[in-house]
């Protein structure tokens, strides 16, 4: 049976922007590219779909089985890998030794035992290991369908790997959750919720409607992380620039992480931040009609906050200098105003306390 | 014979004389015949213009993170684009997207005339007008880039799980709230700056949800063979 490497992990990371340049992407079809049809060829593929008129429903799946299989994969202590699922699950805890060991769970139900068996037998986990690289992909059968295969297939994936991994992991309807990790990490899920947990680097975090959490981490580099309308949180981080972003969900950075720059933008989401202003940084939160908190504590700061239709309210008044202020914006200086903090809303109201 | 599409990402390269002869020479021939391509071509003459005049706008250094990831690979590299990769099929609007971000920063750039040195009132006032007429422009080749993503998005939006549709659905709708609230708001104040952000932080976060649902649906497509779709989902 031909079968097509998913895609959909590497893509909807695409789509949430963590693909690097040197990841692989494979043919979806062979069609030829063509950007002047771009819309055509969506309504094209839909039309294809293979699960579009499936008779049945998920309660119909009662037969089940499933599977597991263990992989050691001796990639180095500084080893890569790459973990994509489409439905399932996947978590990633750092371990010792310079083997990853990768268990991947397959669970498959059907609406007979020999559809639920059909399920295992047509969908796998690829292992692809090459020296200090390894990538393990779930793998689904392609091709036009008359009708919807009558099953569905989680695969899941338990990981340990040596702490100095760099690891990329994406689920499209699963949590992804990576612990202790050293190396840099980048993790992403549709709608399942992204966790990352005393962690050194973390490239990129995302979700469409889960949510987004990164705790404990220490970082020498930038973070990005975003959600459309799960919450995003940060607890302990420390990084020389944090960005998030999310259209309807709350974005809270809280417990006195330090950085030296950060950008927080929402729609809808209120913003809060709890932490140092580094010397020299420049601190930039937005949103439209989200309320802006910040909790500041600095050496100093140059303040700029601004809003067509909510309020600005800064604690203590007389921690700031040089101030010129109107209803709709303040500008003053705080300290020795060796950092910038700017505060943006169009409805949403701003509050900046200093300690 | 040379598209619309085509032509319109190479552009801003022309304007910017960054072309080969021969891509140029393509540009000149279309936009004579094209005259769509070529009212594009004079507005972005008149932005790179325009902006030459006020100095260079430094975008934030993560920005270029961010079109960096939506940039497709080199072509010739060994990790380009492989024919028929969902994702590739929308490097037109993507490119077209980052133009249109390119407009957007330089219209928020605009507004930013205050400070030191800054202008008397009187060419503040004439200012305000010209920075009203260039959100104008850059808002329509904003709407531009958006109109085919938001066409393929809203079809595609009933293969998605239930859950991501409905996140999509209300962040678009949060989003459309928001560009008519900062439209309104600029309306009736053409220098708000609050507003101006609103107004594009809006707009391109649209694209992004927009680029987003469609790519995931794209994929979507090619790789739930396997899962069923529930009633739920088709109820969508």
């Amino acid at each position: 049976m031909k079968h097509r490497l998913i895609t959909l992990g590497t893509c909807a990371s695409m789509a949430l922007g963590l693909t690097s340049a040197g990841g692989r992407v494979f043919a979806a079809s062979d069609r030829q590219s063509s950007t002047t049809a771009a819309q055509a060829a969506v309504l094209d593929q839909l039309s294809a779909w293979p699960g579009a008129g499936f008779p049945g429903d998920e309660q119909d799946l009662r037969a089940e089985v499933s599977d597991r299989q263990t992989h050691t994969l001796a990639i180095g202590a500084n080893g890569s890998l790459e973990l994509k699922t489409v439905t399932g699950q996947i978590t990633c805890v750092a371990g010792t030794g310079s083997s990853a060991t990768v268990e991947v769970i397959r669970r498959s139900r059907g609406r007979t035992d020999a559809d639920a068996k059909q399920g295992l037998v047509d969908v796998r986990a690829e292992v692809d290991h090459k020296g200090e690289r390894a990538t393990v992909v779930a793998v689904y059968p392609t091709g036009r369908q008359p009708q919807p295969r009558p099953y569905s297939v989680d695969v899941s994936y338990v990981v340990t790997a040596p702490a100095g991994t760099r690891v990329s992991a994406s689920s499209v309807s699963g949590d992804v959750s990576v612990r202790g990790v050293k190396g840099d990490v980048s993790a992403s899920s549709v709608s399942g919720d992204v966790s990352i947990a005393n962690a050194a680097q973390v490239g990129a975090a995302k979700s469409v409607s889960g949510n987004v959490s990164i705790v404990g981490l220490a970082s020498s580099s930038a973070v990005n992380v975003g959600s459309v309308s799960g919450t995003v949180t940060f607890e302990s981080v420390k990084a020389t620039q944090v960005n998030a972003e999310s259209v309807s969900g709350s974005i809270s950075f809280v417990n006195g992480g330090t950085t030296t720059g950060v950008s927080f933008k929402s729609v809808s989401g209120n913003i809060d931040y709890d932490g140092e202003i580094g010397k020299g940084g420049r601190f930039e939160f937005a949103s439209h009609s989200g309320n802006v908190r910040v909790t500041a504590s600095a050496v100093g700061f140059e303040l700029q906050a601004s809003t067509f239709s909510g309020a600005i309210r800064t604690e203590p008044q007389q921690a700031l200098r040089s101030a010129t202020s109107s209803p709709r914006s303040v500008r003053g200086t705080v300290g020795d105003g060796s950092a910038v903090l700017v505060t943006t809303t169009f409805s949403g109201n701003i509050t900046v306390i200093t300690r | 014979m040379t598209h619309c599409r085509d032509i319109e990402e190479q552009l801003s390269l022309y304007v910017d004389d960054l072309l080969d002869n021969a891509a140029a020479t393509d540009v000149r021939t279309h936009v004579d015949h094209c005259a769509a391509c070529a009212g594009l071509l004079a507005d972005l003459a008149q932005i790179a213009s325009t902006a030459k005049l006020l100095g260079p706008i430094a975008p934030p250094e993560h920005l270029y993170a961010r079109l960096v990831t939506r940039l497709p690979p080199a072509s010739g590299s060994g990790t380009g684009p492989t024919t028929g990769r969902p994702l590739w099929r929308w490097a037109g609007i993507a490119a077209t997207v980052v133009a249109a971000t390119g407009l957007i920063w330089f219209a928020i750039g605009m507004g930013q005339i205050d400070g030191p040195g800054a202008p008397s009132e009187a060419a503040m006032a004439d200012g305000f007008e010209s920075v009203a007429s260039e959100v104008d422009l850059a808002v329509r080749h904003y709407e531009r880039a958006v109109s085919d993503l938001e066409t393929a998005a809203r079809v595609a939006e009933g293969a998605l799980d239930v859950d991501v549709a409905t996140a999509v659905r209300s962040g678009l709708d949060t989003l459309d709230r928001a560009i008519a609230e900062s439209r309104v708001a600029l309306d009736a104040d053409p220098a708000s700056e609050p507003a101006r952000i609103s107004l594009f932080e809006a707009l391109r976060r649209k694209v992004d949800l927009l680029q987003t649902t469609v790519v995931i649906v794209n994929d979507t497509n090619s790789t739930e063979a396997a899962r069923p779709v529930t009633t739920t989902e088709r109820a969508l």
